[in-house]
């Protein structure tokens, strides 16, 4: 596995906040990495040490194996597309994309080519004569990335490039920004908050939290196998039970959730549970079946009754209370809703363990 | 990793930005902390090292201690007066839809640009004892000179002043704020009482302690009104015009410093913290609800008369310039303009090219500073951004005073040349340059250099390819101000000019002083028109693209 970028116990701090806590990561070469968090979790900062903008207090920051911790911001070759994409409203398109070939020796024909190229590339070919000031937010927001790729730079930086578009369009877009950088083969860091946008686009997801990194995965290990609470619960909706451990196999660990209520949950290679141990065990809503006849075979099965139903366009969400505990469960469709007391069966292998409180 | 202590290596880092530090740095500390520095040696100087024999003097001389308190009770009652006609004036023109705003705006800004002695200067020739107005039209005779003149002059001189904070802070109250208000059930009463009032505090607190430091520092006012009401800014001057008294004008200096600096301070550490709203807010979108009739008209009478004194003083100064000797014979004469050509010509000539290079300078200057200041977050730019700012609360004389003293001996000796002028303008007018630029620096997002840097740009490139073109308009703002001041400045250069470097501004005093009305109002005149022609100029060819007295 080649890296693209590592960082060693990078560390950043304000005053006596800790933006960025000691972090520790790879980003895999021609990969699409998302560093995920809520405001405030030093993703931005993180990124931002990347493109040389912050100077670490600690630690080393690695591109392409040579430790650039010490070169100015000017000389790391990483192109950055900013939030409010940062063109410079006295150009006009052609030169804000041309503006690094400026600085990179690059001759003049060969450097209008390449501009033409970047921006064939992202469908703005007709826009290379007109001032920023002239232009959509998608538009812009185009622009901004020819002008980042037309460098070929070591490692394309996205700052929350999509925030500034509206819904539509940014799934739109995410889609592209994805495709250019397959197409390119480049190696992309993009910074979110938003977690749909995150298990969508990435290959790689950093999840943060207070400056810390917290799970680092593909988007279905992220979203089925939280290593943390704060993973489970940020990452769209969750059931997070108390349960304590029973009895552990080397396939599977039973669980109690409460009087007579077992659960058995498949064993995560790696995890040591004891007997009687307290853990919080976690499952989708959108893998929870829901029924009022008691479904045949035996097992992960919870009785309740149903308290409230939202209707949501694809699902149905049933809130299901069952002895103290309420469980969110969805269901595709369902045009008469279910009423009174329903069984609830639960798929071991969905059943994730996490062993914290 | 490194040896080397990390405020080291940010410098090392960017030898563009440390090389800029160092410049602005030296260039201060040599011709604005050195001339302070110079003014304290001189005056705990004594024939046999260090004395405080002047201080003493200074406290067993009765006349010079009372001009300190004279100093001080004009600044505070001055200061009161006009943040309140300041205030008001702010008022109606935000929140009130009263007709003539165009008309008191322009009034406004006449009394920012032209001669700081103006006001004094008509008022003598208005209500003194040969004034139009007492002696000529009502026919008894009345006491401008004292202190009640002054307090009247320095109300109406320096009421703009305030006017120009406040309006910034009234603008940016949200409108939305008081239609919060209404819908609570709050009567217009209640929102001024509950929401304008409280918001706009600190903002009047602002414009207070800008007043008094300038009240405190003024000296042609005094000068021509003030009788026998001594204050510090013309006893010192006394002391050296009369007596070549250095060392006590120096401690007379010092001693008015020491009030100054404390405003100064308090205005820049504490009263600016304050502010709810900043000063740059996104313009609302709601329009403002109309006033009361009792309100409005209140408040248009009130300005009316404020703005008609005012015009009243500039119709003096051209009546003045044409008649044939004013208070006793007003037919017409053009020989008032023909007297001051000889002196007049070659000053206003020198005023136009020291302006010149002075505004140049303050702009590139200001806007270099403002630059490394808010851009480049280096250690040290707290010292610079004190240094950069301090001048502006400095009275002009004292630093005129610390420039004989500093400059008139080796290693560097600049007494009558037109560098010291030129500097010691660059010097006092360097924060209006560096607001001009702080202005612009914040309207263009710092993300903009980054992707210059980002793209591999270095320090030098970003500033010329990107930093510098943005900021045409502020560079602009920052010269004309900066020219503006220049071509009327008269406390700090009266110290500085010679025969060969005269300058308008000193002549029209010295013309006012000896009773030539008719040729001080003649060549006040002329630079009052050199003056409004360059803001007018700047108007047609800049249009929209400079943005002055937004007020």
């Amino acid at each position: 596995m080649d890296q693209a970028v590592y960082l060693n116990e990078a560390t950043k701090r304000f005053g006596s906040v800790t933006a960025v806590d000691h972090a520790t990561f790879a980003v895999e070469d021609k990969s699409f990495t998302v560093l995920l968090g809520p405001s405030g979790c030093g993703k931005t900062t993180l990124l931002r040490s990347i493109a040389g903008f912050y100077d670490l207090d600690e630690g080393r920051i690695f591109i392409k194996g040579k430790d650039v911790t010490d070169i100015p911001p000017h000389k790391r070759n990483t192109g950055m597309v900013f939030q409010n994409y940062a063109l410079f409203p006295h150009m006009k398109v052609f030169d804000n994309i041309a503006y690094g070939l400026r600085f990179r020796q690059v001759h003049k024909a060969e450097a209008e080519q390449k501009v033409r190229k970047a921006a064939g590339m992202l469908g703005i070919e007709h826009l290379l004569t007109r001032f920023p000031a002239q232009l959509s937010g998608g538009e812009q927001q185009r622009v901004a990335v020819a002008r980042a790729l037309v460098i070929e730079p070591e490692v394309l930086l996205l700052d929350e490039p999509l925030s500034n578009l509206d819904a539509k369009v940014r799934v739109h877009v995410r889609v592209e920004l994805k495709k250019i950088q397959r197409q390119l083969g480049i190696t992309a860091i993009h910074v979110t908050h938003d977690q749909e946008e995150a298990l969508a686009i990435g290959d790689k997801i950093v999840v943060m939290n207070k400056g810390r990194v917290i799970q680092i995965g593909t988007p279905t290990e992220i979203y089925f196998k939280p290593k943390a609470r704060f993973v489970a619960d940020f990452i769209g909706t969750i059931n997070l039970l108390k349960a304590t451990v029973v009895k552990t196999t080397a396939k599977e660990v039973l669980l109690s959730v409460g009087p007579d209520m077992v659960l058995s949950a498949s064993a995560s290679p790696g995890v040591v549970l004891r007997d009687s141990q307290e853990v919080t065990l976690s499952i989708r809503p959108e893998n929870i079946e829901i029924g009022s006849e008691k479904p045949a075979g035996e097992g992960n099965v919870l009785r309740g009754e149903v308290k409230d139903t939202v209707f949501m366009g694809a699902i149905t969400r049933y809130f299901v209370h069952t002895d103290g505990l309420e469980i969110i469960a969805d269901v595709q469709g369902s045009d008469v809703p279910l009423k009174g007391s329903v069984y609830m069966s639960m798929d071991g292998s969905k059943l994730h363990i996490l062993p914290e409180l | 990793m490194s040896l080397v202590p990390k405020t080291v290596r940010a410098y090392l880092r960017d030898p563009t930005t440390a090389g800029l530090y160092l410049a602005v740095f030296m260039f201060m500390l040599v011709f604005f902390l050195w001339p302070l520095l110079a003014m304290v040696l001189a005056s705990a100087e004594g024939p046999s090292g260090l004395s405080f024999s002047y201080y003493a003097d200074f406290l067993a001389r009765r006349l010079l201690v009372n001009s300190f308190w004279n100093s001080l009770m004009m600044a505070a009652i001055s200061t009161i007066s006009a943040t309140a006609v300041g205030f008001l004036f702010a008022y109606a023109m935000t929140r009130v839809d009263m007709p003539g705003k165009r008309f008191f705006r322009g009034v406004v800004i006449l009394q920012l640009i032209s001669l700081p002695f103006t006001v004094g200067l008509s008022f003598v020739m208005l209500f003194g004892r040969r004034g139009l107005i007492t002696y000529g039209l009502i026919g008894r005779p009345f006491e401008i000179y004292g202190w009640h003149g002054l307090w009247a002059v320095q109300t109406l001189t320096f009421f703009p002043l305030a006017y120009l904070v406040m309006v910034g802070v009234l603008k940016s109250i949200d409108p939305a704020l008081e239609y919060a208000a209404r819908n609570l059930g709050a009567g217009s009463a209640y929102v001024f009482r509950d929401v304008v009032l409280p918001l706009s505090i600190p903002g009047v607190a602002s414009a207070a302690l800008l007043v008094a430091m300038n009240v405190l520092g003024d000296f042609g006012n005094p000068a021509l009104i003030a009788g026998d009401f001594s204050v510090i800014a013309t006893e010192a001057y006394m002391q050296i015009v009369g007596w070549g008294d250095f060392k006590m004008a120096a401690v007379l200096c010092n001693i008015l410093f020491l009030p100054v600096f404390a405003l100064f301070i308090a205005q820049k550490y504490w009263v600016s913290r304050k502010l709810y709203v900043t000063v740059t807010g996104a313009p609302t979108q709601l329009e403002i609800k109309k006033s009361g009739k009792l309100v409005k008209w209140t408040l248009f009478g009130f300005c009316s008369t404020i703005s008609l004194v005012i015009v009243l003083i500039y119709a003096s100064i051209g009546l003045g310039a044409f008649a044939r000797t004013w208070g006793v014979d007003y037919s017409f004469t053009l020989q008032h303009l023909q007297d001051v050509t000889f002196q007049g010509i070659p000053a206003v000539r020198n005023a136009l090219v020291f302006s010149l290079c002075s505004g140049f300078a303050c702009a590139i200057l200001g806007v270099l500073d403002a630059y490394i200041i808010f851009r480049k977050r280096m250690p040290g730019r707290q010292i610079l951004d004190f240094i950069s700012t301090l001048p502006a609360a400095v009275p002009g004389f004292l630093l005129g005073i610390g420039y004989i003293l500093s400059f008139n001996t080796p290693p560097l000796v600049l007494t009558a040349t037109a560098y010291i002028i030129i500097l010691n303008n660059i010097v006092r007018d360097l924060p209006t340059g560096y607001q001009a630029g702080m202005a612009g620096i914040q309207q263009v997002d710092v993300s903009i250099e980054e992707a210059s840097t980002n793209l591999g740009a270095g320090t030098f490139q970003t500033l010329r390819n990107v930093v510098v073109p943005l900021l045409k308009s502020a560079f602009g703002a920052g010269f004309i101000y900066a020219f503006i001041k220049c071509m009327t400045t008269v406390s700090a250069v009266i110290f500085l000019i010679t025969p060969e470097w005269n300058l308008p501004s000193p002549i029209i005093l010295g013309l006012a002083g000896h009773g030539y009305w008719g040729q001080a109002a003649a060549l006040s005149a002329i630079l009052l028109a050199m003056v409004v022609g360059t803001l007018l100029v700047c108007r047609v060819t800049a249009g929209r693209r400079i943005q002055l007295f937004e007020v």
